[in-house]
């Protein structure tokens, strides 16, 4: 059996109202039954009393006379007219019950008795009896003459009269509550029909929507359903307007929502930079657009399974960690990747955290900065080349030291051939001894500014900064020497490698020490302090940090441009004599490091340059660490 | 003879040293400014060799010192490429000769006997310009030559005939400073733009560098003596 929950709508409702109609109009056919038949039948008795009263009065005169014709007569007045149908006898007794009077034209039908006088004194009797055939009430009046009662009038009111008439009325009744009935199940159906024919097209539509069709559901049909609900008012129409509504705005929604999907779609094809969603675990590559198909010569088939960190240098670290959500990172600058064909180019890779196809993924989006890379390469080669020619007195003068030797050395002993003059082998050996010395001496010179002029390769070596400091000092200790500074090497005896290169280190102690010096002849030339020069090359480490102070006792730096000498092309040099390149290099060099450069004036009032890079010792063991963690 | 050659480069003094003993003078070393007084102070020699670069006391500090202790004594500075401004600086200073590094036999050679020679003059022989014949313009000039003194070069020179070849002959003696080679540079400049012909001979190695680097050599002929080897 279907339990009443699982009915539909419409028929709950139907049910409903019909179930509450039939129990109503059995409670009125009960209450009627009950009331309606006893007020009925006390109505006829009562009339039956009233009768038999009229009799009574009348009888009086006659039962005093036993006047038994005029009694006669008058019991048979009752049955007269329409009386006859109701009242089927009339007895008139004396007080001993005998009969004085009767209508029973075939003498006492069985059954009859009549009932006691005793007891009449007020009112009436009703008492049921059985008179021949038909069942009757039989109604006692007394008759009184004075206190006495002087005899009875009774009358039997036809019982099947009444429940004739009962009987007409209750069919009457039947039929007025089944037209009731049919009425309200002909309304209760309408009723339902009218709640549940919008919601059962509200439940179609609402299946197509979710089907994600928006288009059954045309500008007309709406009109028609809004058309449809226009006279009503009530809460059903409020729904259909609230769905209407709720549907054009989902439409629209969606619609946007696709708008937005093609421009971002479009963006990710057509964007100028290279894109990789990858798998924010293991980092798979996903998807790519096609211009880092194209940029990294790969069909988008290759890169898609790809591991991302196999295409060039990266790190694990860079990516493991924390995405401020809806917000982009740059995670890895200047970072080298190879194309297919092995060629390198280098990028930015700015990151945000999204979901793809249900799986947890990061965007990158990366820069080619190739060409700025190159770029800076250039500048800082140029800057090198600079500083090399405002070098080259100073190298030329270094270089012929030993050239010089090396010609003295020769032009004597060709002087003494020429005298034919024997030369001592003393002598001899000292000549052939400082010309092979001065030789190498030479050529170290040029390997060192060969080296110096290098221009860098993009790979970072592993290398000591003392080392750095040292060869710098090789290449203008002596030049700064001669002009009357001194160079101080305050070297830590183990400080940690870095990761660098050589090359552009030097480059960046080479620019710091010359600035110095600067500083230094400047403070020479203008003020009258004539202190001795000194540039201090001071290396300190820790376990994660090296550093590298270079100070002088020059004229220090002016706190209130402390600020700006790390900006390009701000000099306090005359016209022609700086760029206003060197300090911006230095600090380009330093930062692509990983490292910091700061100035302060140190307590001689000249210039203190601390430079501070991560140990590479240090990033070793962390990366240990975090291995063995794991 | 005494000689002393200072210079911060060892091996530069060790050349200086077998080169000179040659030569057969006595040879004394310092590889500082500073050493270098100190032994010139002791030794007092004749002739001094400075380099002119070197730290603490430089040559032109050593040049100084010494002329105004040992005014007999000629120094000879030694110069680096490029220097020759500084060069010049010590011929205003009273240097008798520069040699440039690296040292040329002829260079020192020359040197050597210009210092001699004028070891062996009293003093500083005043300036003088003569004509040697009348029919070719052709003159001889001897003494120390500075901008003052050089004004009879003016007198001498200007007033020639048109398109004349004109000879310049430098005693071995002469000697010159800044002031005196831009009065002589001036000179020849015009000259030479009036269309004279000018040969310049007797130059020493030294001052042909000199002439050189002025520019001289554009506008004339410039033709070296050859030294001979000097003795001690």
């Amino acid at each position: 059996m279907i339990s009443f929950n699982e009915l539909t709508l419409k028929n709950k409702i139907f049910i409903s109202c019909l179930g509450f109609t039939l129990v109503v109009s059995f409670l009125i056919a009960l209450f009627t039954r009950s009331l309606l038949i006893t007020s009925l039948t006390n109505e006829l008795q009562r009339r039956g009393v009233g009768i038999a009263q009229g009799v009574a009065d009348s009888a009086r005169v006659f039962i005093l006379t036993r006047n038994r014709a005029e009694l006669t007569a008058l019991a048979y007045d009752i049955r007269l007219g329409n009386r006859k149908d109701v009242v089927l006898y009339a007895v008139v007794t004396d007080p001993k019950e005998q009969v004085l009077a009767h209508t029973f034209t075939t003498g006492f039908p069985k059954g009859y008795k009549p009932s006691l006088v005793a007891g009449l004194q007020e009112g009436h009797r009703v008492s049921s009896m059985t008179v021949g055939d038909n069942a009757a009430f039989n109604i006692s009046v007394p008759v009184k003459e004075g206190i006495y009662t002087i005899g009875s009038v009774q009358i039997g009111l036809d019982r099947a009269h009444i429940e004739n008439l009962i009987a007409r009325l209750r069919l009457l009744f039947l039929s007025f509550l089944s037209v009731v009935t049919l009425i309200f199940f002909f309304l209760s159906h309408r009723l339902a029909l009218h709640i549940t024919q919008p919601v059962t097209s509200l439940i179609r539509y609402t299946d197509h929507l979710t089907r994600g069709d928006f288009h059954f559901l045309g500008k007309k049909d709406l009109a028609a359903l809004s058309r449809d609900l226009g006279q009503r008012e009530d809460e059903i129409a409020t729904l259909t307007n609230s769905f209407v509504k709720m549907t054009e705005q989902l439409a629209r929604s969606t619609e946007r929502l696709r708008e937005s999907q093609k421009k971002y779609r479009s963006l990710f094809r057509s964007g100028p930079n290279p894109i990789f969603v990858i798998q924010r675990a293991g980092f798979d590559i996903l998807d790519a657009n096609p211009k880092a198909a194209e940029l990294f010569g790969y069909t988008r088939k290759e890169l898609t399974g790809k591991r991302f960190l196999d295409l060039g240098d990266l790190e694990n670290t860079a990516f493991e960690r924390q995405f401020p959500l809806g917000q982009s990172i740059v995670i890895s600058s200047k970072v080298r990747l190879f194309k297919k064909n092995g060629a390198a180019i280098f990028v930015n890779i700015h990151a945000t955290p999204a979901e793809y196809r249900d799986e947890d993924a990061i965007i990158l989006a990366t820069t080619d900065i190739t060409e700025l890379v190159e770029k800076d390469s250039q500048l800082i080669q140029a800057s090198k080349m600079t500083n090399l020619e405002k070098m080259s007195a100073g190298i030329a003068h270094e270089i012929s030291q030993p050239l010089n030797a090396i010609k003295m050395g020769s032009e004597f002993l060709l002087m003494m051939n020429e005298r034919n003059q024997a030369v001592k082998t003393a002598d001899l050996a000292t000549v052939l001894t400082e010309i092979s010395a001065q030789v190498t001496r030479a050529s170290e010179i040029v390997g060192r500014l060969k080296s110096f002029a290098r221009k860098a390769e993009f790979g970072r070596e592993v290398i000591s900064i003392n080392a750095c400091v040292r060869a710098v000092h090789k290449i203008i200790g002596r030049q700064v020497a001669l002009q009357d500074i001194q160079i101080k090497l305050c070297l830590e005896d183990e400080v940690p490698d870095i990761l660098a290169h050589n090359n552009r280190m030097e480059q960046v102690i080479f620019n710091l020490v010359t600035n110095a010096r600067d500083a230094i002849n400047e403070r020479v030339e203008l003020t009258e302090d004539a202190r001795p020069g000194e540039i201090r090359l001071t290396t300190f480490s820790d376990q994660y940090t090296v550093g590298l102070v270079v100070s002088d006792n020059g004229t220090g730096i002016d706190p209130e441009r402390r600020d700006s000498i790390f900006d390009s092309f701000f000099t306090t040099k005359e016209m022609g004599e700086g760029l206003g390149l060197g300090l911006p290099i230095v600090q380009g060099i330093v930062r692509d490091y990983n490292g910091t450069i700061r100035v302060e004036n140190n307590p001689e009032k000249g210039a203190a340059f601390t430079m501070v890079f991560p140990a590479h010792t240090a990033i070793k063991e962390e990366k240990a660490n975090e291995n063995s963690g794991h | 003879m005494k000689i002393l050659v200072i210079d911060d480069e060892k091996p530069t003094l060790s050349m200086f040293r077998l080169f000179l003993a040659a030569y057969g003078y006595e040879v004394h070393t310092a590889d500082s400014g500073e050493a270098g007084l100190e032994v010139a102070a002791q030794i007092k020699p004749e002739i001094v060799f400075t380099d002119i670069r070197m730290p603490g006391i430089d040559g032109l500090e050593v040049l100084d010192q010494i002329r105004k202790t040992h005014t007999r004594c000629q120094v000879i500075i030694i110069t680096g490429h490029g220097d020759m401004e500084r060069a010049v600086e010590a011929m205003d200073m009273g240097a008798s000769d520069f040699i440039n590094k690296p040292v040329e036999r002829q260079a020192l050679n020359a040197a050597l006997i210009r210092a001699e020679n004028r070891l062996i003059l009293p003093g500083t022989p005043p300036f003088s310009i003569e004509r040697i014949t009348a029919e070719d313009a052709c003159f001889m000039l001897t003494g120390h030559l500075d901008r003052e003194s050089g004004i009879p070069i003016v007198a001498a020179l200007t007033g020639l005939g048109k398109g004349a070849e004109v000879q310049l002959r430098f005693s071995p003696d002469i000697s010159m400073d800044r002031g005196g080679i831009s009065v002589l540079t001036d000179t020849l400049k015009r000259l030479s733009d009036k269309g004279h012909q000018i040969r310049i001979s007797g130059l020493s190695y030294n001052i042909l560098k000199f002439f050189e680097m002025a520019g001289i050599h554009k506008m004339a002929d410039l033709e070296a003596c050859d030294p001979e080897e000097p003795r001690a």
